[in-house]
């Protein structure tokens, strides 16, 4: 399922009281699991796909949501993803 | 992996801080390595039980959060002497005790990212195989990281009206936050309460597993208020049910 609409998720730092609220729970688990050791690049994967379809987006689309509000992050000493609170967007990349 | 137990209550008093200390010297007392986080920056407690006392260098919980001190020189080996002839050992991070430093922490606040890094790079610097996690009684944004980290969460109440209340909706926040598993402790349970009628109750009111009824003891109030009455009563009831639950919990979680 890919739809050409926004993420239906709020913009801005990420909360433990916005993870609270948010649905589908699948989206809580993705972001909860990414609190606690991390997820493995399969994990995140699984985590995406079942996530995505109940917001009407494609797995693709939810990552780059994700990291682009900054509640996602490789930390690249465990390599995992991380789930990251109260960040602001990640800097734009240098232009050309 | 080392395992994380966040122990909560709802409203304060409910002994929260004395279990949390008492499980620790239980686990302490099975050959495990614990840590324990005193997160309860507002009202800090379990270092008086743990028999710590802050010297002029010693750093807490506080200078990590607030400061730039590494989470390793924030603990300290507080194991009692009764228990240190084994593997088992207990570190404390402890909060800041003074009143400047507690209300510096509440004017300015800190980075709830920080704890959570704290409590992950504790666990594998000092090969724990549990962190007990000490919270701040009710719901704010540290009391859900450490439940929604948790591999466990024990939540305390008292039986009485507003706990039950109170307790429910914590409950319902840990399922929505999908914690693995959840036990039930009654405390300081009066004695002419029926502690199996208690049991039954609370079981059915709230769908997850009662870890223990623990008695209203005003002889360890008296024994063991500054203390672990595990170490010094352990043959009480009481400690006799903290050991039983840590049993439990070891059995589940390790």
């Amino acid at each position: 399922m890919r739809s050409s609409e926004p993420l239906a998720l709020p913009d801005g730092p990420l909360s433990m009281g916005r993870l609270l609220a948010l649905e589908p729970a699948a989206l809580r688990q993705l972001l909860t699991m990414g609190l606690r050791a991390g997820l493995a690049e399969p994990e995140l994967d699984a985590c995406c796909a079942a996530a995505a379809p109940l917001l009407g987006h494609s797995p693709e689309q939810l990552r780059a949501g994700l990291q682009e509000r900054g509640w996602l992050r490789w930390d690249p000493g465990r390599q995992r993803w991380r789930t990251r609170l109260g960040s602001e967007r990640p800097p734009a990349p240098p232009q050309a | 992996m080392t395992r994380i137990l966040s122990v909560h209550s709802f409203r304060g008093g409910t002994g929260k801080s004395n279990l949390s200390a008492n499980l620790a010297a239980a686990f302490a007392a099975r050959g495990l390595r614990v840590g324990v986080f005193d997160t309860d920056l507002a009202s800090p407690g379990i270092h008086v039980l743990c028999g710590f006392t802050a010297g002029p260098d010693s750093h807490t919980l506080n200078d990590h959060l607030q400061g730039s001190i590494p989470i390793e020189e924030c603990s300290h080996d507080v194991t009692p002497s009764a228990l240190g002839g084994g593997r088992g050992r207990i570190y404390l991070v402890p909060a800041a005790m003074d009143g400047d430093r507690i209300a510096r922490l509440l004017r300015e606040g800190y980075e709830v990212e920080r704890l959570n890094d704290a409590l992950f790079s504790l666990g594998q610097s000092q090969r724990l195989d549990l962190l007990i996690v000490d919270t701040h009684p009710g719901i704010n944004e540290e009391t859900l990281l450490s439940t929604a980290i948790s591999d466990c969460l024990v939540m305390v109440m008292r039986p009485d009206q507003q706990d039950y209340l109170g307790t429910a909706v914590a409950i319902e926040v840990a399922q929505r936050l999908m914690v693995p598993e959840a036990r039930l402790v009654v405390n300081k349970l009066p004695a002419h309460f029926d502690a199996e009628q208690v049991r039954a109750r609370v079981a059915q009111s709230y769908g997850i597993p009662v870890g223990a009824i623990l008695p209203l003891s005003d002889d360890l109030l008296t024994i063991a208020s500054g203390s672990l009455a595990l170490v010094d009563v352990p043959s009480h009831p009481w400690s006799a049910g903290v050991t039983q639950l840590a049993a439990d919990l070891a059995d589940a979680l390790l």
